[in-house]
């Protein structure tokens, strides 16, 4: 099993505006975590982009993870129209010419429609640089991921959040949408892995710890104790993110 | 690290290891897909993990059929002898729903008692006590499903009941801290850390606050997967010791489980 390098792809660094104090928000400590559950990468978002303003969120993710090879950021991303962050190529632009290759859309944290009247224009640009997006399902239902994977067929659509309770609306998504998929943070149905795999293949599925709010613990013995092959486990422990990064288009 | 992290880290059978799981189901359930979810598909979970015991009330039970639910829960008993540690699922709203179905079950071999708020009477109710005079009388356990504040109504019905021991179900999920004042204040619960939710330093605190002893393993499989409920106990900062206690010593004296095979 040489071959499985996990790649968490949702952790949360930063303050937090409320916080349960058994949880911690330093980098350093995620750092210390990742050691200690033998993650060997991480991509984060910050709490300011979600919580305060997207705008200096991500320049506190790229100051956050500067220096840290095993850290990789993410942007937050807001409607065009109001130009906060320039119209959509000059948002996406910035991003990418920052280092960051994955994005983050909290349309109902940040008061917007998810719709393509409001997000359209930057989702087509996403979609044509290949940028993977992340959207939890208590922001972007599954059915709404759903309608902006039909809309843009081309875009990595990973929703988070998904419980184990998800699976009938989840697979019928996947039935017809091969650019969605989730994290396993809370995909924990029983037997969910093993079932999913063989019917829509191990790429549906991003390994996410959720960090700081879940124990990493948790999130590798889900993937490690599957009854699923190596080659699976690989792919969903870290293959997946890793080829969905690779695959942006600077 | 501890070797016992180490088998979720590489994905290790426990063997040679007590794991009981304190808190389990059986069967589909109404509002989502559970695939594999009868006793075959629990089976080869646990094998693959290393689990000697189950402890389910089937699905049944907390739903509309408490005479299904024992029924099924009997038979996956006697299909994987020494695997299926059952408890005697009842329902307060019939009149055949509590002492009689207890004794029914009794004479299956089944013990200890599950209960569950979805039947929608406070556990308080006069209906339950002919469960927890039981329980108490026979030194059975009785697993109580709790979510946070709900959970201190057994402050009162456990000193009530001394000969019985009350497990908490899904401690910690919300309202973390109601479940350790009701630990502090009744010698006669146990937590149970069965929850989707395998909060950050959940278990370690635990263990610092109201200590080893007190904890066992529950995953609610196959409601859940039965993987990362074990994962957040053998990763946890504790001592492996600790962690034996929780996975199945515990529940082994609280249960009157021997290990089968």
């Amino acid at each position: 099993m040489s071959g499985i390098r996990f790649f968490d792809c949702r952790a949360l660094i930063g303050r937090r505006t409320v916080r349960d104090r058994k949880e911690p928000y330093e980098t350093a400590r995620l750092l210390e975590d990742m050691s200690y559950f033998r993650i060997k990468e991480t991509l984060v978002h910050h709490a300011s982009s979600k919580e305060y303003d997207p705008v200096s969120g991500n320049r506190a993710v790229l100051a956050e993870i500067d220096g840290s090879p095993r850290l990789h950021g993410t942007f937050a991303l807001l409607p065009a129209a109001t130009r906060e962050q320039g119209d959509a190529a000059e948002a996406v632009g910035q991003m990418l010419a920052s280092g960051c290759r994955a994005a983050w859309m909290w349309p109902k944290k940040q008061a917007f429609p998810m719709g393509e009247a409001a997000c359209g224009s930057v989702l087509s640009e996403l979609e044509e640089h290949r940028v993977p997006l992340f959207l939890e399902t208590t922001e972007v239902s599954l059915g709404q991921a759903a309608s902006i994977c039909a809309a843009h067929p081309d875009l990595p659509v990973i929703s988070t959040h998904v419980g184990y309770r998800s699976l009938r609306e989840l697979y019928a998504i996947w039935e017809r949408h091969k650019n969605h998929h989730v994290d396993t943070s809370m995909q924990t149905t029983h037997s969910g892995l093993e079932d999913a795999c063989p019917r829509f293949g191990a790429e549906r599925f991003l390994f996410g710890t959720n960090w700081p709010f879940f124990t990493p613990g948790a999130a590798v013995a889900h993937v490690m104790y599957a009854r699923i092959s190596d080659e699976d486990k690989a792919k969903i422990a870290g293959g997946n993110l890793r080829r969905l990064l690779e695959e942006v288009r600077p | 690290m501890t070797a016992l992290m180490d088998h979720a880290l590489l994905g290790k059978k426990l063997d040679g290891e007590l794991v009981i799981d304190a808190h389990a189901h059986l069967g589909p359930w109404h509002n989502f897909y559970i695939p594999d979810n009868g006793a075959d598909g629990m089976v080869a979970v646990m094998d693959r993990i290393g689990v000697d015991v189950v402890c389910p009330c089937a699905h049944a039970c907390i739903g509309p059929d408490f005479v299904l639910g024992n029924d099924l829960d009997a038979e996956a008993m006697a299909k994987y002898s020494g695997r299926f540690a059952p408890y005697i699922g009842i329902n307060p709203n019939y009149d055949d729903g509590v002492a009689v179905e207890i004794e029914r079950c009794r004479a299956k071999g089944m013990k200890n008692i599950k209960i569950h708020s979805m039947h929608g009477l406070g556990y308080d109710h006069a209906a339950y006590r002919p469960a927890f005079a039981t329980a108490n009388a026979l030194r059975w356990a009785v697993l109580a499903h709790t979510w946070g504040n709900s959970a201190k109504v057994f402050i009162k019905i456990a000193k009530a009941y001394p000969g019985a021991t009350f497990l908490l179900a899904h401690s910690g999920v919300v309202n973390f801290e109601a479940y350790i004042e009701v630990a502090k204040a009744a010698e006669n619960t146990v937590l149970d850390l069965a929850t989707s939710q395998v909060g950050y330093n959940w278990v370690e605190t635990f263990v610092e606050r109201v200590g080893a002893d007190r904890i066992v393993f529950g995953s609610d499989v196959p409601f859940i997967a039965l993987s990362p409920q074990i994962g957040q106990v053998l990763c946890a900062r504790i001592s492996d010791g600790d962690k034996r206690k929780i996975l199945g010593l515990n529940a082994a004296r609280i249960l009157g489980i021997r290990k089968a095979k």
